[in-house]
């Protein structure tokens, strides 16, 4: 206080200095006043200026000014979200002054980083809003899904369209390139972090329940759409500055509602129904049934699942169209809001019922929420909570449990031979209809409808989060603010695998599996915010503290072979056949920020923000981290004449540094379970999996450069950023010489670069009385490659994803951040002549770019490179975007949002899976198949390519290395040749999607003449209408193997044998009273 | 109002900065997993047992693929690993099990048990630790030349390399440091080291023996460097081990543990040779061992020792009506002739063609048609095929008929056959698996081989009942899953006293080191085989008689043998071979027999006589000239975590090599030629 108050004599007579400056060359008086806003509310901090000079003040916390004005001059009233006032002065000694609302002006201010509202020409960093009435223009229950098509550099990916199936949301790439490391922004609602995990609670070593078996929600689902007033989307560093071991991967700013403060209550209800079908389904061959040519050319059907088999002369079914059903989804919300000059209140619950196209499949969300605030003078007290239960119905979907045999739904769905009924499950008597009853069950596949209908797999989730917030003003340009506040949640995984089931025989008299995660986080926050205006300059400062504490609880238990048929129990297993595992994760953190604004004018503005953390996840000895950031803009249509075609214009810059820091308990190195070794002696020792006493945070470094210009009095607008930031100090877990001790040791190693442009050009073509057209369009592309990699690190497993013939893991230094690796055809070589350390010149063979593939003798097919780090693909795009229209005509509006997509690999798994099993329409050349290549008639040194064509025709024999095959075989061994070459299911993938149509009627200006009904609007809307792709194998290529519960580079560009997106049509109504 | 605002003000600063420095330290001090011990509290007693193990079990693994390499061992296929180790064809796949047990098992615990045996005062645990990481490293260089040791399992994650000497230099002064730990007095309280002790069972004396075994060990494979020093590896002896009551033995358990090694998935109870020398279908003898037991030098004498080292099985086997055995034969195992290319049928099968690993047991008629043309391809003719049959099968086993050339058997319920039409693979029941306590009613079947574990007592107790309880083999004495691991013997200090002072000139004093070396190793033999006795391995369950592979030598032919021509009668006659190749019998399947092998570059110097090139020998980079020690399998390539994970610092340390390693290639440490290399102490200057 002491400094603060000295400080403020200094700056007292710095402005009296400029005061007297101003008071040279007219008469003065001195004008004081009051300003307040259309509610007669006081307008706190509004700037009054003399025109044409630098003398001004501002408003204090009852609106009040004083100011030395000439008694000719004008007096210039400016506030956020208010229309600047023009005032002449006339000798007048007192002004009071009503700002009008500035709806054009609300809209220039943005929510950034700590909930702070701040007028978007001041930022020096690119940050998207979007606001209520977008994000429910085509609302998605998981609100991620609705930033898909309208934010640049948001790569929002779906895993499939399974009901309750959760989304990963990337900003400008992933930072961390492994595993264990989440890539996903940080989100915060009213001010609290709130939690986006994607639960899984099971896992290989304890019940099976893997990331692929089965679909997961991510946490976000949660909120319900409905609360939500604003979500501001801060992707680079400098936007998320602020909260320094959390910013890396952006954040999400979500703000709920509150009740306006006009003294009405106001009642929202919104009500609506969706019909949804699958978008496409795997094209599958209909030619061939059931069955396997083996060498001697005789076809087997027994225990054959495959359809390599004979033409199918009988009925075909269409297994797959109809196994999915139409599915509903019942979605009412209702919320009670409404407030005084001194208090307000959101009152707000929901239902959302989902049934999934795979039967038996659903998702049912409830919510309430309660937001409160009341002012006691400087005081305001604010309080939210909200609960949400959702409980999901889940189905095994492309493998059975880890270790426990079995498959998943879609797998065996898709593999399903057309010549068999697959709707056949069942005997007449009720008994299980098997294929093949004479093997064991264990090497038979499960049939989908089986798995539906016996088994069950589930997950129920009860949050409550909630904060209590305190504010006071404690004088006009002083505020403090503290927050509390909480999120905890259960989620309790539960499994059962019935009995009679194709899996291990240990688990053929069933299986059960429950798994409860707790969560709970708690956060303080104190924040002290001190804001003035000296002459042409606005200063802010802000220091606050943080303190935040995580833990994580997981309890599995599993148990299999019931005693008794018919309870699904624990208590119904043996002891010997039942396990559990407790683990328990914690984690603390401790910042302290700040943050200096300084505002030139309306031309100039910089921010400068610190933080410094302490991490619990850190070596004690270097737990501590600075993350400073600054940033700047400048508005260079001030400098120019006022023009008709450059209405706005500005530049900005930022640099930040911020970063993340470890996992919990990686400093540590554990032990494995105690044995009984060497006869009677207890041993215990070190796992392989070391521990890391050096961790220092993963840091990025990241900068970016940005230009906004509104043309035509902002009809025409163009946002454009360059990004560049690099991840350094990667900590991952490399594969690591065994001369270190470990096999894995959390080390500090390699970074990721990303850089990338964005770009939005938001128009309105039309702006009559009656017709309106705004159209807006993003495009973004991101470039995310690896590098820096330290001695000893040859390779990044950069995610655990495995599907097929390729891994999204194994990436080499400098190779690409969403690369795959595989297998493939060998090209032939050409001799490149390269000198050793003596000087010498020696030939060195390589593959010939294009060259022709080398036939290998020993198999008489392709030659195959089992060489699992070569690098294949890349999964990145070359440009996302969006196109969304908005279009009103007097009362009925139309809205459609088109998004697309260039370039950029996918794997096509399930056209990989589908050929394997003979069932994709790639494998229907089965009389005949021809290839040519070339054979090495020399040595590997000195190669000699000679050409050869190959064919294989049925009903031939061949002999190969010695062996005879029948023709039919080697057409068989041919597609599965083709299988593992991994390019051969790369596709460069490009797509425009009519991803949301809506159209909806506003009925509010016919229902005028009552009092009780103040709105009502009328939706019909559909997502998902068309994709326009080259992708090929009818399924939706957006859907990614695993869902948003994979680390690192996660599965995003891998399509595996999914749930088929949803095509969904909607109608619903909005009725305000 | 003013005051007000200053006490908030001042309040919530006091909070902040009560918070930001004082107890943050503790609030964030939660980084240790409630839910797992770490390595600060894992305990000395524990800890100790652990290392032994897997030591033990890098120890064990060694020693099964350099006796491959020294010709006492390999497979029935040649492409295996054993198999490509035994034919000089090495590939990088065989270098990972030892460093990483090594590593991974052993020496990462290494720090953490002497920091907390520090704590505590408890010295004697950092005796054995020292003792034990000098072992482990001395291995390492033994087989790779150098290895990460100075910057080994700490904090740089790619750690450099020390060359050999300095690795031995390391290690020998760690061996006097743990001597002089293990002649200090504990600290009171200070766990004692009985309590985690499987080797020694705590008696620091013990150590202290095994510590100077260890020395004139390894200070005499130091012979072709310029500080060798004879006396100092017999002082050394001295204070070794100096009976066979004092040597130093790891016993084994032949129980299924409850958990199993996380490196490799073996249980913990049994011989960590046996898991990679004994266990699975396809280890054989080599005919070179074989030979040194029955055809000593070309004596022609029979070893005593020879049925307890060479595993035996069943065969011309006849049941009675309700399937039990009514009378067999024992066919000793005739080992793989592994040198000699030019004899396709007999001599030379892993040239020729795999052998057949996947032996049948026929439980009803079982019939097999051989071509003409086919037999002729390895017989002279087809009378001699049929001869060949009739050595291993009885008339109650076999029915042969002949039609033109082809021959048709019909193999009768209880007879050992070969699933296959091929007439090449009609023989391979002679070479019996290596595979300790094989009694299976089947055989090659996967869901027998967990049976292995549980022999316990009883012998062949795990047969059925109601099975015929078929001997497929006996195993051999040092590859049991019960036999001991002998880490330090008396036998071998014997031997080295013998090769200083034959080498030094005192041809008498060589003698009687020689013959208290043979007279030792039976005695050490009949040590064990007496336990094994008492505890009823001589008769199976079964009731068949076993004795003649685990009863003890009788004194008698322990005499017989002494006296014959295998055993030098008189010191003028004693060679250094003969001093050499009674150690190789001696040692088992240890280590040290490549060290002493290479020492004495194989057959070069005239040592070990009859050993000769691997026929299959067809590695690239190797020299083709037999006068040079490239010829010769020297060290090991570094394991492909090394050069995937550490290859900067691999590739660095070859480049001292450049004579023997080209550098057309990039990456050197990859280079064939780096198994020819010459580790420190074996390279001739």
């Amino acid at each position: 206080m002491f400094v603060s108050k000295k400080l403020g004599r200094i700056l007292a007579a710095m402005c009296a200095v400029v005061l007297t400056a101003g008071s040279l060359w007219a008469q003065n008086v001195t004008v004081t006043g009051k300003v307040v806003d259309g509610n007669n509310e006081p307008v706190v901090g509004a700037y009054v200026v003399v025109e044409g000079t630098t003398v001004g003040t501002s408003t204090d916390g009852a609106g009040a000014y004083r100011i030395q004005a000439p008694a000719n001059g004008t007096l210039t009233f400016t506030c956020i979200g208010y229309k600047t006032q023009s005032v002449a002065v006339s000798g007048r000694t007192v002004i009071d002054i009503i700002l009008a609302d500035d709806a054009e002006m609300l809209q220039e201010t943005v929510v950034t980083a700590l909930g702070i509202k701040k007028e978007r020409k001041a930022l020096g960093y690119s940050v998207t809003e979007v606001k209520s009435d977008e994000l429910l223009r085509n609302k998605q229950t998981n609100v991620i899904n609705s930033l898909a098509g309208k934010v640049p550099g948001v790569n929002v990916t779906q895993a499939g369209g399974a009901a309750g199936a959760g989304s990963s949301i990337i900003i400008r790439g992933g930072n961390s390139a492994s595993e264990g490391r989440d890539n996903q922004p940080l989100f915060v609602v009213d001010g609290i972090i709130y939690d986006n995990s994607t639960i899984n609670g099971g896992n290989s070593g304890t019940d099976g329940v893997t990331k692929t078996a089965t679909t997961f929600s991510n946490r976000v689902m949660d909120i319900n759409p409905e609360d939500i007033e604003t979500m501001s989307v801060l992707k680079g560093a400098a936007a998320a500055a602020l909260y320094g071991s959390r910013a890396a991967d952006g954040v999400v700013v979500i703000t709920t509602k509150k009740g306006a403060s006009d003294g009405h209550v106001k009642v929202n209800f919104s009500s609506k129904y969706s019909y949804s079908t699958i978008s496409g389904a795997p094209e599958i061959q209909n030619i061939y049934g059931r069955g396997s040519y083996d060498a001697n050319g005789a076809l087997q059907t027994d225990q054959v699942f495959s359809s390599w088999g004979e033409k199918i002369k009988g009925r075909t079914y269409d297994n797959v169209r109809d196994f999915f059903q139409g599915a509903n989804v019942f979605d009412n919300s209702i919320s009670v809001s409404g407030g005084h000059k001194n208090g307000s209140f959101f009152l707000s619950a929901s239902n959302f019922t989902q049934n999934g196209v795979v039967p038996g499949t659903s998702y049912i969300k409830n919510t309430v929420r309660f937001n409160g605030e009341q002012k006691y003078g400087i005081l305001t007290v604010g309080a939210n909570v909200a609960y949400s239960i959702a409980d999901t119905k889940k189905t095994l979907t492309t493998s059975g449990l880890y270790d426990g045999g079995g498959n998943g739904t879609m797998t065996a769905l898709y593999a399903w031979p057309r010549s068999e009924n697959m709707s056949h499950w069942l005997n007449d008597d009720g008994t299980k209809y098997r294929m093949f009853p004479n093997v064991d069950p264990s090497e038979e596949i499960e049939n989908p409808y089986w798995i539906i209908n016996k088994n069950q797999l589930t997950d129920k989730n009860k949050r409550i989060t909630g904060a209590v917030n305190a504010n006071l003003d404690v004088t006009s340009w002083l505020n403090i603010a503290y927050r509390i506040g909480i999120d905890s949640y259960t989620n309790n995984g539960y499994t059962y695998i019935a009995p009679g089931g194709n899996v291990k025989s240990i688990y053929q008299n069933g299986r059960l599996s429950k798994s409860d995660v707790s969560y709970d986080y708690w956060t303080s926050n104190l924040m002290v915010n001190a804001h003035k205006q000296f002459g042409d300059f606005d200063l802010n400062l802000l220091l606050g503290t943080t303190a935040e504490s995580t833990k994580r609880v997981n309890n599995t238990r599993w148990g299999w072979d019931f005693v008794t048929a018919g309870t699904i129990s624990f208590g119904n297993i043996i002891d010997e056949n039942k396990k559990f595992t407790e683990s328990t994760m914690r984690k603390r953190l401790v910042g302290v920020y700040g943050e200096f604004r300084a505002a030139y004018k309306n031309i100039a503005y910089l921010t400068v923000t610190g933080r410094n953390d302490w991490s619990s996840t850190l070596p004690k000895a270097n737990n501590s981290y600075f993350y400073p950031s600054v940033s700047g803009s400048f508005v260079f249509t001030e400098l120019i004449p006022k023009n008709n075609v450059l209405t706005f214009g500005k530049v900005r810059a930022s640099w930040a540094r911020v970063g993340k820091d470890a996992g919990a308990y990686a400093t540590n190195t554990y032990l494995w379970d105690a044995q009984v070794v060497n006869g009677n002696f207890i041993g215990i020792g070190n796992s392989w999996t070391g521990g890391s006493p050096y961790l220092v945070p993963e840091i990025q470094t990241s900068w970016e450069v940005g230009t906004e210009l509104k043309f035509f009095g902002g009809r025409l607008g163009i946002d454009y950023t360059y990004y560049n930031s690099i991840t350094r100090n990667q900590i991952a877990a490399p594969r690591l010489a065994q001369s270190t001790g470990y096999i894995f040791l959390t080390i500090n190693s390699g970074s990721v670069q990303n850089k990338g442009m964005e770009l939005m050009i938001t128009g309105t073509p039309v702006d009559t009385r009656n017709f309106t057209w705004d159209v807006t369009l993003n495009l973004s592309g991101n470039r995310g490659t690896l590098g820096d990699f330290v001695s000893g690190v040859d390779f990044f497993y950069v995610t655990d994803v495995q599907i097929g013939g390729v891994k999204a893991a194994s990436i080499p230094n400098g190779g690409y951040f969403l690369g795959l690796t595989g297998n493939y055809w060998v090209r032939e070589t050409v001799g490149v002549e390269e000198r050793d350390a003596a000087g010498n010149v020696t030939k060195k063979q390589v593959e010939k770019e294009g060259g022709r593939y080398e036939i290998d003798p020993a198999t008489g097919l392709y030659k195959l490179k089992g060489s699992t780090t070569n690098v294949v693909g890349n999964r990145e795009p070359v440009m996302i975007g969006g196109l969304n229209n908005n279009l009103r005509w007097k009362n009925l509006s139309l809205s459609f949002l088109l998004d697309l997509r260039l370039g950029g690999d996918i794997y096509n798994g399930t056209q990989y899976y589908l050929t394997s099993y003979g069932q994709s329409m790639r494998t229907l050349q089965r009389d005949r198949v021809s290839f040519s290549g070339v054979v090495n008639k020399g040595t590997a040194a000195e190669p000699v390519w000679e050409d050869q064509t190959i064919t294989y025709e049925a009903g031939q024999t061949y002999t190969i290395n010695g062996r005879q095959y029948s023709g039919a075989s080697m057409i068989q061994s041919y597609y599965s040749n083709y299988c593992n070459n991994a390019y051969n299911f790369i596709e460069k993938v490009n797509w425009l999607r009519l991803r949301a149509l809506n159209l909806s009627y506003d009925f509010s200006s016919l229902i005028k003449k009552q009092n009780v009904l103040k709105g009502l609007v009328v939706t019909a809307s559909a997502n998902n209408l068309f994709v326009l792709t080259n992708y090929t194998g009818g399924l939706d290529p957006e859907a990614a193997a695993t869902g948003s519960g994979t680390g690192g580079s996660g599965s995003v560009g891998i399509e595996y044998c999914g749930v088929p997106s949803q095509r969904t049509f909607s109608f619903g109504v909005n009725l305000t009273f | 109002m003013n005051t007000i605002m200053k006490k908030i003000f001042s309040i919530l600063l006091s909070l902040v900065l009560l918070l930001g420095l004082t107890s943050c330290a503790q609030w964030l001090d939660v980084n240790t997993d409630p839910d797992s011990p770490s390595n600060q509290s894992a305990t000395v007693e524990n800890r100790l047992p652990w290392i032994q193990y897997y030591y033990m079990y890098g120890w064990g693994t060694a020693n099964t693929r350099t006796s491959a390499i020294v010709q006492m061992v390999t497979t029935a296929s040649r492409t295996a690993a054993i198999g490509l180790q035994a034919n000089w064809n090495p590939a990088q796949g065989i270098a990972t099990t030892v460093y990483q047990n090594f590593f991974l098992g052993a020496a990462c615990n290494i720090p953490d048990l002497i920091e907390k045996a520090e704590k505590e005062g408890a010295y004697h645990y950092i005796g054995a630790a020292l003792t034990i990481k000098s072992m482990g490293f001395i291995m390492m260089v033994d087989l790779y030349g150098e290895m990460p040791y100075t910057d080994a399992v700490g904090a740089n994650y790619a750690p450099y390399y020390d060359n050999g000497d300095d690795i031995y230099h390391g290690c020998l002064d760690d061996i006097d440091a743990a001597i002089e730990y293990f002649k200090m007095t504990q600290e009171a309280g200070a766990t004692p080291l009985s309590e985690g002790d499987a080797w020694c069972g705590g008696d620091p004396q013990a150590w202290i023996r095994l510590c100077y075994g260890l020395k004139a060990r390894w200070l005499n494979n130091l012979t072709k460097t310029g500080e060798f020093n004879a006396d100092a590896v017999l002082a050394a002896l001295e204070q070794g081990p100096t009976s066979n009551a004092q040597n130093v033995i790891m016993r084994h358990y032949n129980v299924a543990t409850a958990g199993t090694c996380f490196t490799v998935g073996d249980a913990y109870g049994p011989n960590t040779t046996w898991d990679s020398f004994g266990w699975g279908a396809a280890q054989r003898l080599s005919r070179y061992y074989v030979n040194l037991l029955t055809n000593f030098k070309g004596t022609g004498v029979e070893d005593p020792r020879a049925n307890k080292l060479i595993p035996s099985g069943m065969y011309k086997v006849s049941l009675n009506a309700d399937g039990s055995i009514r009378s067999y034969e024992w066919l000793r195992d005739c080992g793989v002739d592994n040198q000699n290319p030019d004899d396709i049928m007999t001599a030379n099968r892993v040239v020729n063609g795999n052998l057949n690993n996947y032996l049948n047991l026929a439980s009803e008629d079982v019939s097999k048609t051989y071509t003409g043309a086919n037999i002729l391809k390895y017989y002279k003719s087809v009378d001699d095929f049929i001869m060949a049959v009739r050595k291993y099968y009885s008339n109650d086993n076999v029915t042969i008929s002949r039609s033109g050339d082809d021959v048709t058997l019909v193999y009768h319920p209880g007879a050992m056959y070969v699933n296959d039409t091929n007439p090449l693979y009609v023989e391979d029941i002679k070479y019996i698996n290596v595979k300790a306590d094989a009694l299976f009613e089947t055989y090659g079947l996967a869901e027998n081989d967990e049976n292995t574990y549980y022999c316990n007592g009883a012998h062949g107790s795990r047969s059925p009942a109601g099975k015929i309880g078929f001997v497929v083999g006996t195993g051999a004495f040092y590859t049991r899953p019960t036999s001991n691991s002998y880490i330090m013997t008396y036998p071998e200090m014997c031997f080295i006293k013998a090769e200083i002072l034959f080498n030094k000139g005192d041809k008498s004093g060589a003698y009687t080191a020689y013959i208290n070396g043979i007279r030792a190793h039976f005695e050490l033999m009949n040590q064990r085989l007496t336990e094994w006795q008492g505890a009823g391995y001589c008769t199976t369950a079964k009731g068949f008689d076993v004795s003649f592979a685990y009863a003890p030598i009788p004194q008698s032919e322990i005499e017989a043998y002494m006296k014959s021509d295998a055993v030098k009668q008189s010191s003028g006659a004693l060679t250094l071979s003969d001093i050499m190749m009674q150690k190789y019998i001696a040692m088992g399947p240890d280590i040290q027999k490549y060290n002493d092998v290479r020492k004495y570059n194989y057959w070069r110097d005239g040592v070990y006589t009859e050993m000769k090139t691997p026929a299959y020998r067809t590695a690239t980079g190797f020299n083709s000239d037999p006068s040079k020690q490239t010829y010769y399998m020297r060290r090991w390539q570094h394991s492909s975590h090394e050069t995937n994970y550490n290859s900067t610092n691999v590739n660095e340390i070859y480049k001292q090599y450049s004579n023997y390693v080209s550098f057309s290639t990039e990456d050197i440490a990859l280079a064939p030629q780096v198994w020819t290399i010459p580790v420190w102490w074996d390279m001739e200057k």
